[in-house]
């Protein structure tokens, strides 16, 4: 009947185990694939995860917004164009900054110990528990030591010392001398056991000569460890599913902006805004359009940048940012931005027209080509009344 | 007694086993640290120098192979970074000195404005020498840039030979540069 009990049990132990064993490795396989046809700018991300950024060491080229890690994507970009693998992109960065660049150690030569020594650790610290578990696997063993232990303690040889351990000990003792059924033996026996691995102190006496046991029980180890197993495979597959659905929106222009190297001081959110304060790009645009709503240009202006350190290469956001600048009569400080808006972006309507304006308040002849370039664009716009009046010598 | 002794070789074995991974693992940390900034400045040190093709900030066009057979400098900077502006008029007036001896110098101008550029070059020792404007930063990482400002030494081979990271100071003027002016070959 026990024996059935045990087989019933181990089978539904191994049941679990091989359950959680394939969750993991699905989870890991989910997790490996790659997406379905990336964009340039997943790539992108995917060669600029590995690769240290040159200027602040410790972050990724993709989670850097400094002045350099702009100048690598562009690199990684056109590598990837011109059809270079990610590991050639790699190789090309190592030539110049040397095998620190990579975030992962490469594996040949003493990058390889990185790479094996946490493997041999794990596998030897598996190795350990196994063992330090086995010892108490033999059955026989428990109900000797606690026979030997209760003889003990009845023939005054055992008196176990003042620790928490040697208290619980003296109680399951004395509970299994007046009652000896088989529920305070067991208690005897697991107290005895915690009492033998309690740390050693220097007036330990009188204990049992026995083997050391463990000092988890040996399911809450083993359940515990599978417990670990299925929320890290649970943690793998749901990062593969936001990777994937954040990475299927319309890839913007992947190109480096020219924002202002020094640190932005972050804004502060203008009167009635309620958002909080903004944690992802997307934020701080909204945040830069309460703000220019607010005629509060410079602050808008900050935010934009906030948005475009987060997300470097938004040419959306860097012209809005522009169209700000113009509107608050720094157009000059606008120009550089939208010459390379408008060489990355050629006959676009809203760039046109931000730049022509730029132009037209620093006196540059150009201005009239690039608003009637503008109209004819976009002669239903808006603004295209305002741009007439000005072409018209307004 | 005889169930003892193996086991406490065992354990013996095992210490050792664990000391001997210890060493080896710190030996080969220290190898890749030291492959860092101090020993070994560059991982161009000793290769062909980068190609640096582009426009300069007067809008002439600059090719450095041009310059083969010279000693040249390569000056990475911008007008927003603080040691640049501190570097400048050293770095002048060692081209003032040492261009008879055939020093010639080239500037990449990275993510910067052009015309505040050309009056930060005007204002901080009338610096002399082309600039390539690099807007993106990739001439910058092509070079293998840490941080603004970083100076190699091309030598006539074409090979870089020395890099200097952060404002170059005499001292290393004089004794990196001027002896390849003086052998006239690396």
């Amino acid at each position: 009947m026990t024996v059935l009990r045990v087989t019933r049990r181990r089978a539904a132990t191994g049941v679990v185990v091989l359950g959680v064993l394939a969750f993991a490795v699905l989870g890991l396989i989910r997790a490996a694939a790659p997406a379905d046809t990336p964009s340039m700018r997943q790539r992108v991300d995917e060669v600029a995860a590995t690769l240290r950024c040159p200027t602040c060491q410790g972050l990724s080229i993709e989670d850097s917004t400094s002045v350099l890690a702009a100048g690598s994507r562009r690199i990684i970009e056109q590598q990837l164009e011109q059809g270079r693998t990610p590991d050639e992109i790699r190789q090309w960065f190592v030539d110049r900054y040397g095998s620190s660049v990579l975030l992962s150690p490469d594996p040949a030569g003493p990058g390889l110990v990185a790479w094996v020594v946490p493997g041999l650790v794990l596998v030897a610290g598996g190795l350990l528990v196994w063992r330090w578990l086995g010892r108490d696997a033999a059955p026989s063993v428990a109900p000797d030591r606690t026979a030997a232990a209760l003889a003990a303690w009845r023939a005054g040889a055992l008196d176990p010392d003042d620790s928490p351990a040697g208290e619980a000990l003296r109680e399951a003792l004395t509970a299994a001398d007046a009652d000896g059924d088989a529920a305070a033996l067991a208690r005897v026996a697991s107290a005895h056991r915690r009492y033998t691995a309690r740390p050693a102190t220097a007036g330990q006496r009188g204990s049992v000569p026995t083997r050391r046991g463990p000092v988890l029980p040996r399911r809450m180890v083993t359940l515990g460890a599978a417990g670990a197993v299925l929320v890290a495979a649970a943690a793998g597959v749901a990062l593969g599913s936001s990777d994937r659905s954040t990475g299927t929106g319309p890839p913007p222009a992947a190109a480096a902006v020219p924002s202002p190297p020094a640190s932005v001081p972050a804004p502060s959110p203008p009167p009635g805004w309620s958002g909080g304060m903004p944690q992802t790009p997307q934020n701080w645009v909204q945040l830069g359009r309460a703000y220019d709503a607010a005629h509060q240009p410079d602050q808008a202006v900050a935010a934009y940048d906030m948005a475009l350190r987060l997300q470097p290469g938004a040419d959306a956001v860097l012209l809005m940012r522009a169209d700000v600048l113009v509107r608050s009569g720094h157009a000059d400080q606008a120009l550089p931005d939208l010459e390379q808006l408008d060489a990355r972006h050629p006959d676009t309507a809203d760039v046109l027209l931000v730049l022509g304006l730029a132009q037209r308040a620093g006196g540059d002849p150009d201005a009239g080509a690039t608003l009637r370039r503008f109209l004819e664009l976009d002669p239903g716009s808006a603004a295209a009344p305002g741009v007439r009046h000005l072409l018209d010598g307004g | 007694m005889t169930a003892a002794r193996p086991r406490r070789r065992r354990r013996w074995v095992g210490a050792v086993a664990l000391v001997a991974v210890a060493v080896v693992t710190a030996f080969a940390l220290g190898m890749r640290l030291g492959e860092g900034d101090a020993a070994q400045p560059s991982a161009l040190v000793g290769r062909p120098a980068p190609d640096l093709r582009g426009t300069t900030l007067d809008g002439a066009p600059f090719d450095l192979a041009d310059w083969r057979g010279q000693v040249v400098l390569v000056n990475i900077w911008g007008s927003w970074c603080g040691p640049c502006r501190e570097e400048l008029p050293l770095l002048a007036r060692a081209y003032a000195t040492l261009q008879e001896r055939g020093l010639h110098v080239v500037g990449i101008d990275v993510r910067d404005d052009a015309p505040l550029a050309r009056t930060f070059l005007q204002e901080h020792g009338n610096a002399s020498w082309p600039s390539v404007a690099d807007p993106d930063g990739e001439r910058a990482v092509d070079w293998g840039t840490f941080a603004l400002p970083e100076t190699y030494l091309v030598g006539p081979d074409g090979r870089v030979v020395a890099k200097a990271i952060g404002a170059v100071d005499a001292r290393w003027i004089d004794q990196t540069v001027v002896p390849l002016l003086a052998r006239g070959t690396p």
